[in-house]
């Protein structure tokens, strides 16, 4: 992570123009060190994502736990307040929170509400009652879909984040408990797990197999060829170890899920949901100038924040910031076919002739060309000579063609964050 | 360390990826140009002052070209990338070190306008534009492009010319394998400096600049297609070490068919079409009219690239 890092740090002008700064695309990082506790923010952003039943008004009065936002689809997770506060904003991307702690509503006449959240026993649950109360504490089910083999997803998703490697050193009881519930969830008769690390044994009663931890093997099809020798999948589900560990939580606590764990800088914080990107770079101790990337979800795939009161989200696992000066500007340059990007593809696709035709709106070529194989998994950007927008083109030609984007992204949890 | 960050800090708001390899089309361009400086030295070393100037003569002329055919074109100049340096070095590295000056400066102007600037400039051009410029000068005044009829100041033999007009025991009598593999051979001003010519290639390896299919699959046609020309009659064919050590065969492979722009993408089609260009230079050695078909064979290969990129794998999840 350290080395990560300073990789990515601005070079001199003249020697940029002629010298590779190539971070690498290892997914180990050697993190250590356990997690710390995140900022305590006096306002926090609930990010929503099509949360369209709002359940609080402004002014409302809400506890840790209350709901607040509710998603029509009955498989995505519900939103919940992490702090005691009033709501001062309610947005369709999000619901504001700004913390009180022991005030009433109406006064000093009425006594002080107290807030109490009933735990729910995931344990004594099992299928749609099971679904239902994972909703009600925030737990989007659509990743759990009932298959023949489960996959666990062992793998750091992105470089640059040790989040996997944190998991499954400090928390193996969390996802342990995770699992159990995730089985009953999907029923497997086969359970595999992918892990990074030679001497991991993998979580109780799964096999482990090694896969080089390379970027992008993280990514959920090639994890499922590296396991079962299958391009095409069927009744496999994958699930990774930050989901296990986000349904572990709430089968411990039995409490919605207010809080993720992500890395920043080289070290963890546990984060309460919508604490602004500000408080948690802040914390982390990385340094942000006007230009540069904060970009939530690893450099590959991840989306960059608007601003930085933008609040943490349930699924954000990785916080990184990308100074302005080591990420030149794309170009509007023509492609020089050098053919970097067909020989990195995971896809075995040839990125370079489909993005060259959906930049002329030739779409119906695009799909001779297999733009729906596309993982999105951002590599033909990264080595793109041009500096071609590659990864901007093919979405559009998908967009065009009604083909859905970023299957695979790693804030799929939330269903509807495509572009 | 932790500074307070401002809330309004205004952010770049983009699409991933968020990291670069860092390679640009310049630095590309830069390191090409820096691989070729070793041969251009010993070039200098071999030919003298003459070749120096056939060298900067044909880079001068490619960049003024450029630059004009920009500014017809009402684009953004693009001489800014090297790429016009590049064609022209490239240019003169297959000319003759006594080419007089019109002849380079028509060459250079031929390469960057018909090869590169007609078809849209750099990321459109079908052929290899140096090749281009070659090929037009070598049609069109072949004395003047005929070092042995113009470098006259020299006592180096041209192994393709022995070979094609004094048999093979005369040429094998008066040149041997290390004279040509250190560049002692009449040839093109630079095409002829093997052993930098390889070094430069090591180099743009070794950085990552350039892949190995082409130039390996390239050295492996014309090796194997010599070696059946040597089997078939040893006693009129040289060996097929001779085919790769004599005149443009090393400078083709390394730096003209890898051009970007003219050559596949795809792992399978890059070889074929290295196997392609290497097995033509050795036909129309054998049986042409040129005595070196290196540019012409790499022509003849560009022309198929659309062909060979039809070699492509299935894409995932058709397996």
């Amino acid at each position: 992570m350290i080395a990560m890092t300073a990789s990515v740090k601005p070079v001199p002008r003249l020697l940029a123009a002629i010298e590779r700064s190539a971070p690498g695309l290892t997914l180990l990082t050697g993190m250590s060190g356990s997690v710390q506790v995140g900022p305590d923010p006096e306002v926090v952003r609930l990010p929503l994502q099509g949360h369209s039943t709002k359940t609080v008004k402004k002014k409302a009065l809400v506890g840790p736990g209350t709901l607040v936002a509710e998603h029509p689809d009955p498989e995505l997770g519900d939103v919940h307040s992490p702090i005691t506060g009033i709501v001062t904003g309610v947005t369709d991307s999000f619901v504001e929170i700004t913390a009180r702690e022991g005030e009433s509503p109406r006064g000093e006449d009425a006594a002080p509400t107290v807030f109490y959240t009933e735990p729910v026993n995931l344990s004594a649950l099992d299928g749609d009652d099971l679904r239902k109360a994972l909703k009600a504490s925030g737990i989007s089910t659509k990743p759990f879909a009932k298959a023949a083999t489960l996959i666990i997803n062992g793998l750091n998703p992105d470089p640059g984040t040790g989040i996997a490697e944190l998991l499954l050193r400090e928390f193996r009881d969390t996802l342990q408990q995770g699992l159990l519930v995730v089985r009953k969830l999907v029923e497997p008769a086969e359970l595999l797990m992918a892990v990074a690390d030679g001497n991991d044994r993998g979580l109780e009663g799964s096999t482990a197999r090694v896969v080089p931890p390379v970027y992008p093997n993280s990514l959920e099809p090639l994890v499922i060829k590296a396991l079962t020798g299958k391009e095409k999948a069927s009744s496999t589900t994958v699930v990774s170890v930050m989901e296990l560990y986000a349904v572990g939580r709430v089968a411990e606590t039995g409490l919605p899920l207010t809080e993720t764990l992500l890395t920043a800088g080289g070290a963890a914080f546990r984060v309460k949901v919508g604490t602004p990107m500000a408080a948690v770079l802040n914390k982390a101790g990385l340094a942000v100038s006007r230009g540069d990337r904060v970009v939530v979800g690893g450099p590959m795939r991840g989306e960059t924040v608007h601003g930085l009161e933008d609040g943490a989200s349930k699924d954000d696992f990785s916080v990184t910031v990308v100074p302005q000066a080591a990420f030149r500007p794309l170009t509007d340059k023509a492609c020089i076919n050098c053919g970097e990007c067909t020989l990195v593809c995971p896809a075995r696709i040839m990125p370079g002739f489909v993005a060259r035709y959906i930049e002329f709106g030739m779409f119906k070529k695009a799909k001779e060309f297999h733009i729906d194989a596309c993982m999105e998994c951002g590599l033909c950007g990264f080595v793109c000579t041009a500096r071609r927008p590659m990864v901007q083109l093919i979405r559009l030609g998908k967009k065009a063609l009604g083909i859905p984007t970023s299957p695979f992204a790693p804030c799929r949890l939330q269903g509807s964050k495509t572009i | 360390m932790a500074n307070e960050a401002p809330v309004q800090t205004l952010l770049t708001v983009a699409s991933p990826p968020h990291w670069h390899t860092g390679r640009t089309v310049t630095s590309v361009m830069v390191y090409t140009i820096l691989a070729l400086l070793p041969a251009a030295l010993t070039a200098v070393y071999q030919y003298g002052f003459y070749a120096l100037r056939v060298m900067a003569l044909s880079c001068a002329t490619a960049v003024v070209v450029e630059a004009l055919c920009c500014k017809v074109m009402e684009r953004e100049s693009s001489v800014d990338d090297f790429h016009a340096v590049l064609v022209g070095l490239l240019l003169a590295f297959l000319l003759p070190a006594a080419a007089p000056w019109w002849l380079v400066m028509l060459g250079a102007a031929v390469s960057i306008s018909i090869g590169k600037m007609l078809f849209g400039g750099l990321g459109g051009n079908p052929l290899c534009p140096a090749a281009v410029g070659w090929a037009i000068l070598a049609i069109s005044w072949k004395t003047h492009m005929d070092p042995d009829a113009s470098v006259l100041y020299t006592s180096l033999i041209n192994p393709l010319t022995q070979l094609k007009y004094m048999g093979l025991a005369d040429t094998l009598q008066r040149i041997n394998y290390a004279d040509m593999l250190l560049g002692r051979q009449l040839g093109a001003l630079g095409g002829s400096q093997v052993i930098a010519l390889l070094a430069g290639g090591v180099f743009l390896m070794v950085r990552g600049y350039l892949r190995w299919y082409i130039p390996v699959s390239f050295l492996a046609g014309v090796f194997l297609a010599a070696a059946c020309f040597f089997a078939v009659d040893p006693s009129g064919n040289p060996g097929p070490l001779f085919h790769v050590l004599a005149g443009n065969t090393l400078f083709g492979a390394l730096f003209l068919a890898p051009d970007p722009n003219s050559s596949p993408v795809n792992k399978a089609a890059m070889i074929c079409f290295g196997l392609t260009c290497g097995i033509m230079t050795v036909i129309i050695r054998v049986y042409g009219i040129y005595a070196d078909g290196v540019p012409f064979a790499i022509l003849l290969a560009n022309l198929f690239t659309p062909m060979f990129d039809l070699l492509k794998p299935k894409p995932f999840g058709s397996r």
